[in-house]
């Protein structure tokens, strides 16, 4: 009898896993063929040389040392490092606008939508235009002329000192506009209540941001950061080509046009893929202290009803 | 009933082998050339852009399939981008199997692509050799990788109205890096820009090196360089490199270059008649037919800078190659040559302007609408060797780095000497990697 009610059971259980895996399957298979597999495969060829053509050579650590010494791709770190500077702009910025249009000034709808507008342009759109706006002959240097500034004109695309901060600006303009969407649609959700509260205490607008929006907002600011280092990486590369190309020289090189280069362009794909694998892991230390340090910090601002201290 | 069992598997294995065997037969024709029949897979990169070219290949795989009974073939059309090409044949070349003649750019890309692709010198007759310029771009080893296509060149378009204007005459326009710069004098002096263009793209500094690297080296040098073996930073390139920062240095170019877009900005003042020369590649021919100016250009094929020019800086302007992985690989072969044969280049050349590498094709028709190009066409009939624009000599990171470097210098950042060195660190460390020599 006992065998009985085992063997059924058995029966029941491998029936289970039978229907697990017919309707989990091929989904699973899809992502171990699409997602896990390249991972590994990617982790092997980082350890050879390869053309793409011929059968990859293991060369064991040879790429990451190679990293080390490579002038170029120290100076794509920099220059994607001049973006990463500007990470507090492009956090607290939308913040701030989404603060601001919170407060239904005159026109709110419409300065919405104007900063949404460049998230919706191609990145190439958006470069090529900026071509033409800061071109030798384009209408900052005519304006700059027209009102007397003319020693001020210059050429913008090819000046090495400025082009990298040029196409940091870019990065951060083009997607400002998501951020602020974000943070305006965080604060709807903001208990009025608390606002009217800090009326009464008397704070000032600056203070109820500071006091009720910023820490109410604490989940998105944390996601919009993570979203903010993960594009600093690899969002510069369309907008960075369609203005200058990574140039002059390697003035605006960023991180990612440099892997791109060396693996579709200058038949290193090994090499990029060591890059690559680096990369993945320092932003993944980087968003490692960030997501503890703002751990830590959202325990001192908030009491165990999730109320502002 | 054993034995009867075993009788019957023994039957049944001796079929299947007898089967095997004889479909094994049927797959191949015993040797590399491979099958005869069959469908072609062609990769055109301009089939899908150029209603001229689609209409001579259209007539060209018409004439190739009646005279091939039993073949195919089909055209796909590819983006004319060296980097998608690169990755479609990286795909490709991983999986065994796709087109059988692909359509790349010379020199660069066949050495990139060199371990994927087939020599054909067994399938070229010596008269279809002497018939097309341009082979030094996919020969490599003493092997050649592919059939030439087409001549792509380069040399500077003038306007003879303007050159009047500044008190030269312009039927005997500049032919040294010295009477360019005293022509430059001239016209700066009248208040016209001499050279238009510009280089934010660092096209300006390639074509300007390659145009007076003709000027710089013999033919043999040349030569060493198509194989790789020139260094960056010496004579003859950076004799070249030394006459093009003359020209910079010189006043040649507006003070607007480095930062003017090449497309379109470079050519609008050009055809606007603001600026008297301009650095062209023969694909831009057309401008000769332009209303407003068209009747003042003339052409500059080369320029003396340290020897007299001894070719022309013009190559294949682009290439048919045969997969090592097709199994039809004497077809392609075949194929890649009928199509560069005179009477399609004829075609491409009067509907398309595709200036051409077979010494077969006449210019009369095209001479009547570009005039100005007559310099040229006399030098070609005459027989005046041509060899690949020496800034196509150089892998596609060596490239990237020599131009920018190139650009760095012409605006003042850096000098020559370490520029080149650049771009020199950049071919040994290239070189043997591309050459399959480390």
């Amino acid at each position: 009898m006992t065998t009985t009610v085992t063997s059924k059971r058995r029966l029941r259980k491998y029936s289970s896993l039978g229907s697990l895996a017919l309707f989990l399957g091929p989904a699973l298979l899809v992502i171990v063929v699409i997602r896990i597999w390249p991972v590994f495969q990617g982790g092997y060829i980082a350890f050879t040389r390869w053309d793409g053509i011929r059968d990859p050579v293991f060369i064991g650590f040879d790429n990451f040392t190679r990293m080390l010494s490579d002038p170029i791709l120290l100076t794509a770190l920099g220059n994607t490092g001049k973006i990463l500077l500007l990470a507090p702009i492009w956090v607290i910025g939308p913040m701030l606008l989404a603060s601001v249009i919170q407060e239904r000034v005159p026109g709110a709808s419409f300065f919405k939508i104007a900063y949404v507008l460049p998230v919706l342009v191609s990145p190439v759109v958006i470069g090529t235009l900026f071509v033409i706006i800061l071109g030798p002959n384009g209408p900052l240097n005519t304006a700059l002329r027209g009102i007397g500034l003319g020693s001020l004109a210059n050429n913008w695309t090819v000046d090495t000192n400025l082009v990298m901060w040029i196409v940091a600006g870019m990065v951060i303009w083009s997607s400002f506009g998501l951020g602020v969407l974000l943070f305006t649609a965080a604060l709807a959700s903001v208990d009025e209540s608390l606002y009217e509260a800090a009326r009464i205490d008397g704070a000032n607008w600056l203070q109820r941001f500071w006091h009720v929006s910023v820490p109410s907002v604490r989940g998105v600011t944390e996601y919009w950061t993570v979203m903010v280092v993960i594009m600093a990486f690899s969002s510069a590369i369309v907008l960075g080509y369609a203005f200058s190309q990574g140039g002059p020289g390697y003035a605006s090189t960023t991180v990612d046009l440099f892997i791109y280069n060396q693996a579709f362009r200058y038949g290193a794909p090994g090499y990029a893929t060591a890059v690559g694998i680096t990369l993945f892991l320092l932003i993944g230390i980087l968003l490692v202290i960030f997501l503890n340090l703002a751990r830590r910090r959202g325990e001192l601002m908030f009491d165990d009803s999730g109320t502002p201290l | 009933m054993q034995r009867s069992i075993k009788r019957v598997l023994a039957l049944a294995a001796a079929t299947v082998i007898t089967v095997s065997l004889a479909a094994c037969s049927q797959g191949s024709s015993g040797s590399d050339d491979g099958e005869s029949t069959g469908k072609l897979v062609v990769w055109d990169l301009l089939v899908g852009s150029d209603p001229n070219w689609k209409a001579v290949m259209d007539d060209v795989d018409a004439q190739f399939e009646e005279a091939h009974p039993g073949v195919e073939i089909d055209r796909v059309a590819q983006p004319a981008d060296p980097t998608v090409i690169k990755q479609l044949m990286q795909a490709a070349a991983q999986s065994k199997s796709g087109p059988d003649l692909i359509m790349i750019w010379a020199w660069g890309d066949v050495l990139t692509l060199k371990p994927s692709l087939t020599p054909i010198d067994q399938y070229i007759s010596d008269e279809e050799r002497d018939s097309l310029n341009g082979w030094e771009g996919v020969t490599f080893d003493d092997q050649t990788y592919g059939v030439p296509i087409g001549l792509q060149g380069l040399g500077i378009t003038y306007n003879k109205q303007l050159f009047e204007q500044a008190g030269l005459d312009p039927d005997s326009p500049p032919d040294s890096v010295d009477t360019l710069i005293d022509s430059c004098d001239a016209l700066n002096a009248a208040g016209i820009t001499p050279i238009g263009g510009g280089n934010k793209e660092g096209y300006l500094s390639g074509w300007t090196y390659s145009t007076l690297f003709a000027g710089s080296a013999t033919a043999d040098q040349a030569a060493a360089l198509a194989d790789y073996n020139t260094p960056l930073n010496e004579a003859p390139v950076s004799d070249a490199i030394g006459g093009v920062m003359d020209l910079v240095d010189a006043g040649c170019f507006s003070p607007d270059m480095p930062a003017t877009p090449w497309y379109p900005d470079g050519f609008e003042d050009f055809q606007a008649g603001k600026t008297a020369m301009q650095f062209t590649i023969y694909s831009q021919f057309g401008y000769m037919q332009d209303p407003t100016i068209g009747q003042y250009l003339g052409f500059i094929p080369s320029l003396e800078n340290t020897v007299t020019p001894e070719f022309l800086p013009a190559g294949a302007m682009n290439v048919w190659a045969v997969t090592d992985f097709s199994p039809r690989k004497k077809l392609a072969a075949e194929l890649a040559l009928f199509q560069e044969q005179a009477q399609f280049q004829q075609e491409r050349l009067d509907k398309g302007g595709y200036f051409p590498n077979n010494k077969g094709v006449t210019f009369d028709d095209f001479l009547s609408l570009n005039p100005g190009v007559a310099p040229l066409i006399d030098l070609l009939q005459d027989g005046t060797p041509t060899f690949l624009p020496a800034h196509n000599m150089q892998d596609a990171k060596t490239n990237d780095i020599f131009q920018s470097q190139i650009e760095l210098a012409m605006l003042g950042q850096t000098t020559i000497e370490d520029a080149l060195q650049q771009a020199e660190d950049s071919r040994l460390d290239q070189r043997p990697i591309l050459m399959g020599t480390e």
